[in-house]
């Protein structure tokens, strides 16, 4: 069980996460949504501690890892795996080692800067680009893959960590609709079949609702939505985008008129 | 499944991937077997043994013990002169360099100049001057010019324009063409696309490479010094004739101390300037 526990972050005088309350069961599947720079990125990167909060805890299964250090912390990285809008692989390097980097964590140093792999290892990596069906292209660079392909490599790298949590920011923004279905897909089936928790960040409020059972939404650093798909109506959704936090000084009309950013396609799929 | 299968069926998935073939192995230490013979050849060659270089240590050591204590010999005033001109010779050497490799840059670089015949002539001229080292422009130039820091400044133009040209014309082939389309899309003359679609782009790459070569060339304006070319380098090469280590030490030390303030004064203008 995953809990956020009041945690704030902010980087010189902007407050990327303000007081942020959460709690994940084991296994779920929950989607964030929000405008661009609402803090989903930054809750991520939070959890699996790339960033540090300046307050507040966050637990997992009741250890508390929001002030892990060193050895701790990277062990802790490895459990919660990220992936990244733009893949973020190496592109000089082959798909297979790409791959394996996500065993860097638990490696020895000595073979892996020589960039030597036991074959259990290399064969695990190879079965996991089968599942995604990359196995085909374990030596090619990753640099003349196309996105939903290079993401999919990203989706291998983060399996062979081996993880307890996959984080996702917003894994499907720069794909086409066909791969974008593709990968979240595959995410969906990695949280179905290892019971993996899965926390993915959306702009897409059309996939959060075929994919995830549950959505938080962020709004200047805050959760200001969490509950089932259900709960997730036109209006919550306006909410969600709304610009200001505070209504100012303009009109209850006024607030009604401002439209979420993105279109909103609740007939098809009420 | 056992282990063995589990390999069989990834490596049936992806041949190569778990075993590895045996030429690649081989191919590894081959590489490592030419290298290791191409180093014992070349200590061969140049007939090292230990006891030449025991005594060349010797010595070495002799020397640094005659200069301690470092001293100006009453001359600090003439040392920082020299230092200035040395500074002189390095600033206006290297505008020299930049303003003649700017047109060869544009020249080289494939997307300014459509016509592969013209960058493809600058691009080997500059290859073949690139290949005289600013030591020998300085004793050509000393020889032909006279002592003093004249030749200095055009040896170390001379040296630099065919590199920085070659380094213009790479920073400028780097921009990224989808910006280049862009204004090209907005119905922009070519002279437009240079200005705000490569020039943005390639101009603090230029910047920090000419914030460099300045920072080099203060050191090449030493060495070209000591063949004629005035400067901290002939005041040092006059001390280590009469074998005044103490003030070739003061000197070294003093050199020591402008580098670093000139490297630190060119990191902040980067940063600045990039």
């Amino acid at each position: 069980m995953l809990e956020i526990d009041k945690v704030t972050c902010s980087f010189g005088d902007v407050t990327a996460v303000k007081q942020a309350n959460l709690t994940i069961q084991r296994g779920e599947m929950v989607g964030i949504i929000g405008r661009s720079g609402s803090g989903k990125s930054s809750l991520l990167r939070l959890i699996n501690r790339l960033y540090t909060p300046q307050e507040g805890t966050i637990r997992w299964d009741g250890q508390t890892v929001s002030d892990l250090k060193g050895r701790e912390l990277r062990a802790w990285r490895q459990r919660a795996t990220i992936i990244f809008q733009d893949y973020n692989l190496i592109p000089r390097l082959d798909v297979l080692t790409n791959v394996l980097l996500g065993t860097l964590g638990r490696r020895p140093l000595a073979p892996v800067m020589f960039k030597q792999w036991p074959k259990e290892l290399r064969a695990q990596a190879v079965l996991e680009l089968d599942r995604l069906s990359m196995a085909d292209t374990v030596f090619k660079r990753t640099q003349f893959l196309s996105g939903g392909q290079q993401q999919r490599i990203a989706i291998a790298r983060a399996m062979l960590q081996e993880p307890e949590i996959l984080l996702a920011d917003e894994p499907v923004a720069s794909l086409d609709p066909i791969n974008a279905e593709i990968v979240m897909q595959s995410i969906a089936d990695i949280n179905a079949s290892r019971g993996i928790t899965v926390l993915v960040n959306l702009h897409s409020i059309d996939i959060a609702r075929r994919y995830c059972r549950r959505v938080i939404g962020m709004n200047r650093g805050s959760i200001v939505f969490d509950g089932p798909v259900s709960d997730l109506t036109e209006s919550a959704v306006a909410e969600i985008y709304r610009k200001r936090t505070q209504p100012c000084e303009c009109s209850g009309d006024a607030v009604a008129q401002v439209q979420p950013v993105m279109p909103v396609a609740t007939a098809v799929y009420a | 499944m056992s282990d063995l299968a589990l390999l069989q069926q990834a490596e049936a998935l992806a041949p190569g991937a778990i075993f590895t073939p045996i030429t690649n192995r081989v191919k590894f230490w081959l590489g490592l077997i030419a290298f290791a013979i191409v180093f014992t050849a070349a200590w061969i060659d140049l007939e090292l043994t230990y006891s030449v270089l025991a005594g060349g240590f010797g010595k070495l050591g002799q020397i640094l013990g005659t200069m301690v204590p470092p001293t100006s010999g009453g001359q600090l005033e003439r040392l920082l002169w020299a230092i200035a001109q040395t500074l002189a010779i390095a600033v206006l050497g290297t505008v020299l360099a930049v303003v003649g490799a700017l047109p060869l840059g544009l020249l080289a670089a494939r997307n300014i100049v459509p016509n592969p015949m013209i960058h493809f002539i600058v691009r080997r001229i500059m290859d073949i001057f690139r290949g005289i080292p600013v030591l020998v422009w300085a004793l050509i130039l000393v020889a032909a010019v006279g002592l003093g820091p004249i030749p200095g400044i055009l040896a170390i133009g001379f040296a630099d324009i065919p590199r920085l040209a070659k380094l213009f014309g790479e920073a400028l082939e780097n921009a990224d063409e989808r910006q280049r389309d862009s204004l090209r899309a907005t119905g922009s003359p070519d002279i437009g696309v240079l200005r705000f679609g490569t020039l943005p782009q390639a101009l603090p790459v230029c910047l920090s490479q000419c914030l460099y070569y300045l920072e080099q060339n203060f050191r090449s304006a030493a060495i070209v010094g000591v063949v004629g070319a005035g400067g901290i380098g002939f005041e040092l090469d006059e001390r280590i004739r009469i074998f005044a280590f103490d003030e070739v030490a003061f000197i070294v030390l003093l050199y020591i101390v402008a580098v670093t303030v000139l490297d630190l004064g060119s990191q902040w203008l980067r940063t600045r300037l990039t």
